[in-house]
């Protein structure tokens, strides 16, 4: 089952349309359990994926994943409805994360490319390259879970609400507090880098 | 390419819309999602009841604390306390959450401060329901009024 | 837009780099004359408190009453720069505390310093039927931090709203009529009440602590920094007291607390900037808050230790 929250589709197990989202909404905020189990239904795994790719390690992505949810669950009076309960829940994991990074001193070093705002230059993969033919297999994959974590998180966490979360440019300018141009040129950084990973694996492979 | 080859592209979302970034996208669409347990959800279900019990103690306890109730628990306790020396002390572990809520609590009033300028802060306005701590012993018209 | 301005850096002189909005309204401040009513609003935890005062302000001089069938109805507050009366009908008691407006503009200055923030100035709304321009503070980040509406002209602040990380308003006020350079009676800032008591914070706090069944632990005036006031808390189930103290702009919180703490924790919790120093006294817990360092902080912990008749209850 599927239900429109925000700018595109996730799986709610219960909910079917607007006005459903709005009671659901309505029975959280009188902390109603079971209107609150069927929100961390719909949202716990897409909050854990996005978590899972900002903290160090899957144990504190699970930590901070149940975070995230008694941060929402405590102050649901809050939620004003001004964007969707999964921008706003994106939003609380993002700084969340970041607090978490800060603490832990872990933040991996910014990635030093080109930002169409700065001027200066930055090598892209080149158009040769053909990824449409690639075998998307576990070593693949591992190579892009790891060039994901070499991001800085500023570019990290706009890859994974676009490119993985399929939400639109307003929303995730909502959730992470920055304009839509600069989610755009966090977006295209982060895949710059990202097509420059999976370059080098490849020419190291063949 | 190069910074100069970029600046011949009209637009960030001309770059964004390339096909090599599409590519890209897909790599990441393909990644695996991975599902938390149910272990973990039986855990966070346990921290939401504790954290909706310990609101619930909150407010029952802001309840109580209003002046009149609270003078007329301050007499029992002490009654109490005075026919109950040996009662247990209070468990010596102290809370997880203790340290933690002292800085939100100070946070909250340093930026409430700013609100407030030359008017009455958030101490002032919160505790109004016991304004002005009368002396011990001393009644007014608003505490029989609160019974 | 009508002009966007980063803050200057600490140490290029105070007001360099602030917007002219701004910059404008800090220095009005001296002559500002206006009497007024606003609404302010606070957010305690889910709840929210909200109610209404009348303001006459002269200068530094300002005097704030209530409305009849507000829940604080007859009480007066009087601010100059040397102190705040606070008078309270139901005791006829008139609590002198050290002024605290100053401080406000102080942070206000504080923050177009600092650069953790970004100041942009954009077309505001209409309040209480005059123009303002509004002043955005946000963090690097793009994360919303505060609003301020600003009647560009006298430089009078007609609303100001504050959010916390997730972007949701945690307290506002808001002007709902406002008269610019009224005419101001000459006793308009003196409380006239007849046989009424001046007490100081200190004696709240006593009364406080015995009502509270805590032993009465305070930070004697040699420190520096003046009792502004105390209140009961509640910390995660442990009872405690908040003591704010004042020193010309600078602040200092006291909690005191029924219960023990992890000292290490606190720290990691209070961050870089805040610094604490914790200790224990009659089997209570003495948390000192603030940003100064924490030798100075232990230094006033020995000055309560030894200073305060500990045995008092």
């Amino acid at each position: 089952m599927e239900i429109c929250i925000g700018a595109s589709r996730v799986s709610v197990r219960e909910p079917r349309d607007q006005a459903s989202e709005a009671s659901l909404i309505e029975r959280c905020r009188r902390q109603d359990f079971e209107a609150f189990g069927q929100l961390v239904d719909a949202y716990q795994n897409r909050v854990f994926g996005f978590v899972r790719r900002m903290v160090v390690n899957a144990e504190e992505a699970a930590d901070v994943t149940q975070d995230v949810f008694i941060r929402a669950f405590q102050n649901f009076q809050r939620f004003d409805g001004r964007c969707s309960v999964r921008t706003w829940l994106f939003r609380i994991a993002y700084h969340l994360c970041v607090d978490r990074a800060r603490k832990n001193v872990r933040s991996p070093q910014e990635v030093a490319l080109y930002d169409p705002s700065d001027g200066e230059a930055v090598d892209v993969a080149d158009c040769r390259w053909q990824p449409e033919q690639l075998v998307i297999d576990d070593e693949l994959m591992g190579v892009v879970e790891s060039g994901i974590a070499s991001m800085s998180e500023k570019l990290r966490s706009v890859l994974i609400l676009h490119d993985r979360e399929d939400m639109a440019y307003e929303e995730i300018s909502q959730a992470l507090g920055v304009p839509v141009g600069t989610v755009k040129s966090r977006l295209f950084l982060a895949r710059a880098h990202l097509q420059d990973v999976v370059k080098r694996y490849l020419e190291a492979e063949a | 390419m190069n910074g100069r080859d970029l600046d011949r592209m009209n637009s960030v979302d001309d770059m964004i819309e390339s096909p090599e970034q599409h590519s890209v996208r897909k790599l990441v669409q393909a990644l695996p999602e991975e599902s938390l347990s149910l272990a973990w959800r039986s855990s966070l279900n346990e921290k939401l009841l504790e954290t909706a019990a310990a609101k619930k103690r909150r407010n029952r306890l802001n309840w109580i604390l209003r002046p009149a109730l609270g003078l007329g628990l301050a007499s029992v306790l002490a009654v109490i306390v005075l026919f109950h020396p040996s009662q247990a002390p209070k468990s010596s572990t102290p809370d997880r959450g203790i340290e933690s809520a002292i800085v939100s609590d100070h946070r909250a009033s340093v930026l409430l401060g700013e609100v407030s300028s030359a008017g009455l802060n958030v101490n002032e306005v919160a505790s109004e329901a016991n304004p002005q701590e009368p002396d011990d012993g001393l009644w007014t018209d608003s505490d029989v009024q609160g019974l | 837009m009508l002009a966007a301005g980063q803050h200057g850096r600490p140490g290029r002189g105070r007001f360099e780099g602030i917007p002219p909005l701004l910059l404008r309204a800090i220095r009005a401040q001296p002559s500002l004359r206006y009497k007024g009513a606003y609404t302010t609003e606070f957010r305690q935890g889910p709840a929210s408190i909200r109610h209404q005062e009348y303001i006459t302000r002269e200068g530094d001089r300002y005097r704030i009453d209530f409305p009849n069938d507000s829940q604080f109805a007859g009480q007066v507050i009087i601010e100059n720069s040397r102190e705040r009366l606070h008078y309270h009908p139901i005791t006829n008691e008139i609590v002198q505390q050290p002024p605290r407006h100053g401080e406000v503009w102080e942070r206000i200055a504080n923050l177009a310093n600092n650069r953790k923030f970004v100041l942009t100035t954009v077309p505001g709304e209409l309040i209480a039927g005059m123009r303002t321009e509004e002043l955005v503070v946000s963090d690097r980040a793009g994360n919303l931090v505060q609003r301020l509406y600003i009647e560009p002209i006298s430089g009078l602040i007609m609303k100001r709203q504050l959010f916390d990380f997730v972007g949701t308003q945690i307290g506002y006020f808001e002007f709902t009529e406002v008269a610019l350079n009224p005419k101001i009676e000459p006793d308009t800032f003196v409380i006239k009440r007849r046989d009424a008591r001046v007490i100081t914070p200190r004696i709240q706090l006593e009364r406080l602590c015995r009502r509270r069944g805590f032993h009465v632990v305070f930070l004697p005036p040699s420190s520096g920094y003046k009792l502004e006031g105390a209140s009961p808390r509640n910390f995660a189930g442990t009872d405690g007291l908040v003591q704010s103290y004042l020193n010309g702009n600078e602040r200092l919180w006291v909690y005191d607390l029924k219960g023990p703490i992890n000292a290490n924790r606190l720290r990691q919790n209070a961050g870089r900037d805040l610094h604490v120093h914790s200790f224990e006294l009659n089997g209570e817990t003495i948390v000192l808050m603030a940003k100064i360092d924490e030798q100075t902080l232990a230094r006033f912990a020995t000055l309560m230790e030894s200073g305060t008749p500990a045995r008092q209850r």
